[in-house]
């Protein structure tokens, strides 16, 4: 017997012949196992974050991104700057607006309840919302901000008191009114910020006012408006489990 | 498992919806049965960690429900009276949300929602709008929500409300298929939705519990007696101001009245068997009519 058939007859003897039902049976075992680890676990807080994220309608941030482009071309235009960049604080009230739809979806669908009594709880689906809303307005202004100060030359001062000083406003006014003691609803939140809105004009296109403001007394109020705006949301997220609470002027003794 | 309710007292400024209730809870059916604002909804919602008592607390296995968190609501499933959902959500979609907010893994989430799919008859549905489900439909899909963790405890808050006949029975065949080995509270202001599914029904009026026990002891605590008999149309008003009157039937030699009286109201009376619905109007009286009510 020469070496090639001996390797022949060696590979024969060595053949394993696949069963395709103990195949299936280990691949269903291995399946039942999975899923049982998988049902001892609960899901990670990223998960969460990530499933939030895939909820929220991104409709939204595409006309925040549209909504800068705007303004943006507007400012490279040039036409009367002055009243342009002033005007900014009314496309910053929007920039907030924006975001109301989707902050009160919850709310104007009824869901609270649902949301209330699971394992992450409203607080957490709240915290997760303004998370992922924070992180991309933030890069979404911060991208403007340099955009409109290094490209159009825009003074920093100008983009300070004209643009984050409303959205920081109007974003306390979202906040506020989000889980408030007092029920608002979407259409009353979008009024506030609208009336806020124009009452920010009367006041910027008054020279008399805005030439008598200087910088450091509006950098000061930018300051003020960030800390009412952290606690405005300190302050949703430690009420808004108490929401049947504060809306049982609304419910009914069932 | 066994939950305790002690001395829960919930009120709303002056209003009191739920006056200083104790009971002890373990797995089984539980009706709650009571007129539009006997305070259901508030003991429901103080179930869930909804509300906080006034005074009084509830306790799962000897622990605090409002200290547990995520603990407690964890074991728990919820359908309120007024089911919210994101409307342009699949039947798929929103319950794969559901689940990630109940913490459930997207392996188990996947796998528990064709399941319970299944089981609520909404297979052919899955890819159908929220919006676009019917009522019973919807309902059905928040069964299914409510069940998607597996829950010791279900909560369900009018969940027949708005219902035809049809679901109505095929609601309480789901329920009584689902609630094998948990607790199940199931509140309703329609005796048939409880009569046949609960193990314990509990008479709620007035944020108090005024009786508790199986059909046959709720029944056979009412002290006056059932009577069935014939009278004249012309005489009927006159009845209905004497005696409570749990249904009546026009015939062509007069109408057949069922009244709840302690003594013989005519001759002609023959006392019957009382049924789930006479103890609820005979407690209920008046509020039992309401325009909300169906028995």
């Amino acid at each position: 017997m020469n070496l090639k058939e001996q390797l022949t007859i060696y590979k024969k003897m060595t053949q394993l012949e696949p069963r395709e039902a103990e195949i299936h049976k280990i691949v269903s075992r291995s399946e039942e196992i999975f899923f049982q680890a998988e049902l001892k676990e609960q899901l990670s807080y990223h998960e969460f974050l990530w499933a939030q994220l895939r909820v929220i309608q991104k409709r939204w941030w595409l006309l925040q991104f549209l909504l800068l482009l705007v303004l943006w071309a507007v400012l490279a235009e040039g036409y009367e700057a002055q009243y342009v960049q002033r005007g900014m604080g009314i496309m910053a009230s929007l920039f907030v607006i924006l975001i109301i739809p989707e902050l009160w979806k919850n709310r104007s669908n009824q869901s609270m309840e649902i949301e209330a009594v699971s394992y992450y709880s409203l607080r957490q689906v709240y915290a997760a919302r303004m998370l992922l809303f924070g992180v991309t307005d933030i890069v979404l202004v911060a991208v403007f901000c340099q955009a409109v100060s290094v490209g159009l030359h825009v003074e920093l001062t100008e983009l300070v008191v004209q643009f984050l000083l409303p959205l920081s406003v109007t974003s306390c006014i979202c906040f506020g009114t989000l889980c408030s003691k007092r029920y608002f609803s979407e259409a009353s939140a979008i009024a506030l910020c609208v009336v806020w809105s124009a009452v920010w004009m009367c006041i910027i296109l008054n020279e008399n006012v805005y030439e008598k403001v200087a910088f450091p007394v509006w950098l000061g109020l930018l300051g003020l408006a960030s800390a009412c705006l952290a606690a405005m949301v300190y302050r949703t997220l430690k009420y808004c489990n108490n929401y049947v609470e504060a809306s049982f002027d609304r419910m009914e003794v069932g | 498992m066994e939950l305790e309710f002690k001395d829960l007292t919930k009120n709303f400024g002056g209003f009191t919806a739920v006056d200083h209730i104790n009971l002890v809870m373990t797995n089984g059916v539980y009706g709650l049965l009571g007129v539009n604002g006997a305070g259901k909804t508030t003991l429901m919602r103080m179930l869930c960690t909804l509300l906080l008592p006034t005074s009084g607390t509830i306790t799962y296995n000897g622990k605090n429900i409002f200290k547990m968190d995520g603990e407690y609501r964890k074991r728990l499933g919820y359908l309120p009276q007024e089911f919210g959902f994101y409307p342009e959500f699949t039947v798929q979609d929103y319950l794969l949300y559901i689940a990630s907010i109940k913490g459930i893994r997207p392996a188990v989430a996947r796998k528990r929602v064709k399941q319970l799919v299944a089981k609520v008859g909404l297979s052919k549905a899955a890819d159908k709008k929220m919006k676009k489900l019917s009522g019973g439909m919807k309902r059905r899909a928040g069964v299914a929500q409510a069940m998607l963790n597996d829950p010791e405890i279900l909560v369900l808050d009018e969940p027949t409300a708005g219902l035809d006949p049809n679901e109505r029975i095929r609601f309480r065949n789901l329920i009584s298929e689902l609630s094998e080995e948990r607790l199940v509270l199931l509140s309703t202001h329609i005796v048939s939705d409880i009569e046949y599914i609960a193990n314990e029904i509990w008479l709620m009026k007035d944020g108090t519990l005024m009786h508790k026990g199986t059909a046959d002891e709720i029944i056979n605590s009412m002290p006056e007696q059932v009577w069935q008999c014939f009278v004249d149309k012309n005489m009927v008003s006159e009845y209905m101001k004497k005696y409570k009157i749990s249904n009546m039937k026009a015939e062509p030699q007069g109408v057949e009245l069922r009244i709840i009286a302690k003594e013989r109201p005519s001759e002609n009376a023959r006392s019957t068997q009382a049924s789930l619905e006479d103890v609820f109007l005979y407690y209920f009286g008046e509020k039992a009519g309401g325009e909300d009510v169906a028995i």
